[in-house]
């Protein structure tokens, strides 16, 4: 049996616009992952481009739109994600593409910078380590898991509209990891710079982000404990956020 | 308080009054009261009528404002055309002018519709 595989192709050196082009491919005798199949492609045709490093769903780097979801190329099965015989791959939508299925991350990694992704504390620090009681711990469970895929900030509308104000589904989950710390002492600031119209509240639940996670996070739910925590004007962080079961 | 926080909360409160507000009509309707000399006569009613009217325009505006925020900008409109691209932020504070206007003509009509 054939697959159709339709592949993204831009190279902005020799092409005025983006191309599909595809590939009849036979389908392999055992479920691969789209990784795999894509290694298989680059044997026929090396100009295919992409990222991979880990091809165990750790590093992050294969995120791409799979069928019209977003998902990490590395950790879907093929029998997954085909719809008949066919098979189609694009870069991460909303951000610009440098060729093929790599993207320019550059706007995402901005977002990120600028929750200050690290622990703050101005007291001094103990003589071996900050210490945390096992419930305040229990509290970046489904947190601290994330991998900056990308794939839940580029499947959300909000994030393709405003790139450079809304900070998006990976960065909030990020910030809210910082924020539920009770190790961090910058509560107070990193809620005030969030508190404009566009960072968090361009968030309206529409589940995107929760849908495509490759690690079953729930960021709109840690974008939810942030609302609450700027509505309240409280400093004290919610209810911990679970890792959803994949089926 | 902060323009996000007072936004989302003015959205949400607003949409809890017109819920409130749509219960006062179905329980007017259901007692028989639902009559032009009643309503017309009625201050409590007339003022009720009138906060709706004031929430629904402050309602509409932060979606509206939302809305051009989000589809009337450089990078969105640069999706259909450079040259409207160009123009986004002429092109989106036309279209804020024009309906704060009209939301403040709507409002006043109301308002003297209501009381006059």
């Amino acid at each position: 049996m054939q697959l159709e595989i339709n592949i993204y192709r831009f190279n902005a050196e020799t092409d005025a616009f983006p191309y599909m082009q595809t590939f009849n491919f036979a389908k392999p005798e055992r479920d691969i992952m789209v990784l795999e199949l894509l290694n298989l492609l680059k044997e026929q045709d090396p100009t295919i481009s992409y990222r991979r490093s880990c091809r165990e769903g750790v590093c992050g780097s294969d995120g791409m739109n799979i069928n019209g979801k977003n998902g990490l190329a590395c950790i879907t099965p093929l029998s997954q994600v085909l719809k008949g015989n066919k098979l189609d791959l694009r870069p991460l939508p909303g951000l610009p593409v440098i060729r093929d299925l790599v993207v320019d991350m550059e706007e995402f990694y901005a977002q990120y910078e600028k929750i200050k992704p690290f622990l703050q504390n101005d007291s001094t620090p103990p003589e071996i380590e900050r210490l945390q009681s096992p419930e305040d711990r229990d509290k970046l469970d489904g947190l601290y898991e994330c991998i900056l895929c990308a794939c839940c900030s580029t499947s959300c509308p909000s994030f393709w509209w405003n790139p450079d104000k809304f900070v998006g589904p990976a960065a909030l989950l990020q910030a809210y990891r910082f924020i539920a710390d009770t190790r961090d002492s910058r509560t107070e600031e990193r809620l005030e710079a969030l508190s404009d119209p566009f960072s968090v509240y361009r968030c309206h639940g529409i589940m995107n982000c929760v849908s495509v996670c490759p690690k079953g996070l729930n960021p709109n739910k840690a974008i939810g404990n942030i609302k609450s925590m700027l509505l309240k004007d409280s400093t004290k962080a919610v209810e911990p956020i679970r890792v959803i079961e994949q089926a | 308080m902060k323009l996000g926080r007072l936004i989302w909360k003015m959205q949400r409160y607003s949409a809890l009054y017109f819920l409130f507000f749509v219960g006062y009509l179905e329980y007017l309707f259901f007692i028989g009261s639902y009559s032009f000399e009643f309503l017309n006569n009625s201050y409590f009613f007339k003022s009720c009528l009138s906060m709706f009217v004031f929430l629904a325009a402050l309602h509409g505006f932060a979606g509206m404002w939302a809305v051009g925020t989000d589809y009337l900008t450089v990078r969105t409109l640069g999706f259909l055309s450079l040259s409207l691209s160009s123009k986004a932020n002429l092109i989106r504070k036309i279209y804020e002018i024009i309906f704060f206007a009209l939301g403040v003509f709507v409002t006043i009509f109301y308002f003297l519709l209501i009381w006059f």
